[in-house]
């Protein structure tokens, strides 16, 4: 029986099986190819409801599988690019579409014969030359489907790589232009409170963002709007504002903060060539005078020579006009620099637009970038033979260039020589009391433990008040060249402190200006209290005139 | 835009993960049909069911 069972089969397996076989396998990588495909394009449609999405809040929780900077900073919460996460989520989704839709058709056919009473059973397993084309089918849908996910993975890695390629270029291009305009420009932001200096604000979003709980309820910050992966041309916030992403596009057009304090920082910040000038000195040794009549003097300039010249902040304007009534004679007295808060004052000057021909007018606009922030520092001078208190001026930090006033009647030698015969000279002097070497040493020194190097920084030394030192004859001559203020201050017993004062920084000069004497106000004349100024302005490239030297 | 929808940076790539894979389809349908592989396909499917295989074989 079994031969003739055999025998009877083997036509059969010849004339049925093998056809079926074969039309099995083709239907079957057909179906399974066909099934991927529009399983795929249910995914890549947003059609599955179960697919997973990266979300604005998802990167802001840190699903990103990449490093930031600096471990301190979160991700803001903002879209990424579909590139940087949701592909590879979408490829995840269309994976396991077709896994779970494979399985499904193996488990319903196998749970169908299962649940087959004996008889059925038996006649399918008796027939089984013609009942393999079930499972051959099911085998070829599976490889089929395998063959297209395959497919969709190859092609998608390869648009993914180009859009990779291309985006990298085109991040490192933006973040080199804006850090290109940082550097040629100098125009880190540096913030009015704690003085911070940085290449990178961070920017508040103008959009609507409602209070979501469990999240970071200031999740309208971007703390790092440059091109990367969540935007390289634009960024979408989180409540769906788009932001342009860098320095140079953002500000002007998003207001900037601190990083570190997140106060508000100046109109410009970060695009305008920054100046930082701390002028520091021993108390009474006429610092607040020299900036008075110094940044007068640098507005008159600036404003003489056709530059757009403004006070950036209330403070700022208001200190000007006290400033002018004092240079004007209307006042006086200036108020004492409180002790508690270093001041900024901060003066934006602007680009000219005046230029006769095209070539001049391209020529300012290059050289004036998007205008200057310049800010003078002023603290009381208590602090600066305070260890502890000079400790908290971080301003001194990330200045370039630094203006030192020396109060001559000060100066020991200076005291022992002149005093006795000029009495009500040194009276009218009101002369600084603390020792001009402990004000410059204690300064500098915290200034260099902080780990500044002072070495790549410009000094300007002051010496104050010569409107009074000329009244004593054996000091009316003296010459206005640095060298010949220098020559002063070493015959008066200052050669050690102005040695160390060399050696500390790159470049020193020095000045002697009278700032009290109105005939002294004026652009780049010697003795004025803008000679040092103008000198540290024309170090940061920034020229208010014509060029005098 | 609400908190569900994703955004347009999403559809544009999706867009374009589909455009790239159309387009390889296309290509493939195309080569094929260059190459003859259709009228291949469909020799040997009239070979199976005539049973045609069997006697040249």
């Amino acid at each position: 029986v079994t031969i003739l069972y055999v025998i009877g089969w083997v036509p059969a397996l010849i004339f049925v099986t093998l056809p079926i076989i074969a039309i099995a396998t083709l239907a079957g990588l057909c179906a399974g190819g066909g099934a991927s495909a529009v399983l795929a394009a249910r995914v890549l449609a947003g059609r599955v409801p179960e697919a997973i999405v990266l979300t604005d809040g998802g990167v802001a929780a840190g699903a990103l599988p990449y490093r930031l900077r600096t471990r301190s900073v979160r991700w803001d919460r903002a879209w990424p690019h579909y590139f940087a996460g949701q592909a590879a989520l979408d490829l995840i989704d269309i994976v396991r579409a077709v896994d779970g839709r494979s399985r499904r058709m193996w488990r319903s056919t196998i749970d169908y014969l299962r649940t087959r009473d004996d008889r059925v059973r038996r006649a399918i397993r008796l027939s089984w030359p013609v009942t393999i084309g079930i499972p051959v089918f099911l085998a070829a849908a599976t490889v089929g489907a395998a063959i297209v996910v395959a497919g969709i993975v190859v092609i998608s890695a390869v648009i993914g790589g180009l859009v990779w390629l291309g985006g990298s270029i085109a991040v490192i291009a933006v973040r080199g232009t804006d850090r290109m305009w940082q550097l040629f420009y100098r125009s880190e932001a540096s913030c009015p409170i704690c003085f911070q200096v940085t290449p990178l604000p961070v920017f508040i979003c103008p959009g609507d963002h409602p209070d979501d709980p469990g999240t970071d309820p200031r999740w309208n910050l971007h703390r790092d709007l440059r091109p990367g992966v969540l935007g390289v041309f634009r960024r979408r916030c989180g409540c769906g504002q788009r932001l342009p992403t860098s320095v140079r596009r953002a500000v002007g057009r998003l207001p900037g903060l601190c990083p570190v304090c997140l106060i508000a920082l100046r109109s410009g910040a970060g695009v305008a060539r920054d100046v930082r000038i701390p002028v520091f000195g021993a108390k009474s040794a006429g610092k607040t005078h020299l900036i008075a009549y110094g940044l007068v003097s640098m507005v008159g300039v600036a404003q003489a020579n056709g530059l757009p010249v403004a006070a950036t902040d209330l403070r700022s304007l208001n200190r000007l006009q006290d400033f002018r009534s004092v240079v004007d004679g209307r006042e006086r007295i200036l108020q004492v620099t409180s002790r508690a808060q270093p001041e900024a004052l901060t003066i934006e000057i602007g680009v000219p637009t005046d230029g006769a021909t095209r070539r001049r007018r391209l020529r300012q606009r290059v050289e004036g970038g998007r205008g200057t922030l310049v800010h003078l520092f002023d603290a009381a001078g208590e602090a600066y033979a305070d260890r502890e208190a000079s400790a908290s001026f971080r301003f001194l930090d990330g200045a370039r260039t630094l203006v030192f006033a020396i109060d001559p009647f000060s100066i020991p030698a200076v005291r022992d020589r002149y005093r006795p015969g000029h009495l009500d000279v040194f009276d009218e002097a009101y002369a600084a009391s603390d020792s001009v070497e402990d004000s410059f040493d204690v300064t500098i020194h915290e200034v260099r433990r902080r780990g500044v190097q002072t070495s790549q920084k410009q000094l300007a030394v002051a010496v104050t008040k010569f409107d009074l030192l000329r009244k004593i004859p054996e000091c009316a001559n003296l010459g206005h060249q640095s060298g010949d203020v220098r020559a002063w201050l070493a015959f008066h017993g200052l050669e050690p402190l102005l040695f160390r004062m060399e050696a500390h920084f790159g470049t020193v000069r020095f000045f002697h200006t009278g700032v009290t004497d109105r005939l002294m106000l004026g652009p780049a004349r010697p003795g004025t209290a803008y000679a040092p100024l103008e000198w540290l302005l024309h170090t940061d490239r920034v020229r208010l005139g014509p060029d005098r030297r | 835009m609400t908190r569900t929808d994703v955004p347009p940076s999403y559809r544009n790539g999706r867009a374009l993960i589909a455009a790239a894979l159309t387009s390889a389809l296309i290509g493939c349908g195309l080569w094929s049909a260059t190459a003859g592989i259709p009228t291949d396909i469909l020799a040997w499917c009239e070979r199976i069911a005539t049973l045609g295989w069997f006697w040249t074989w």
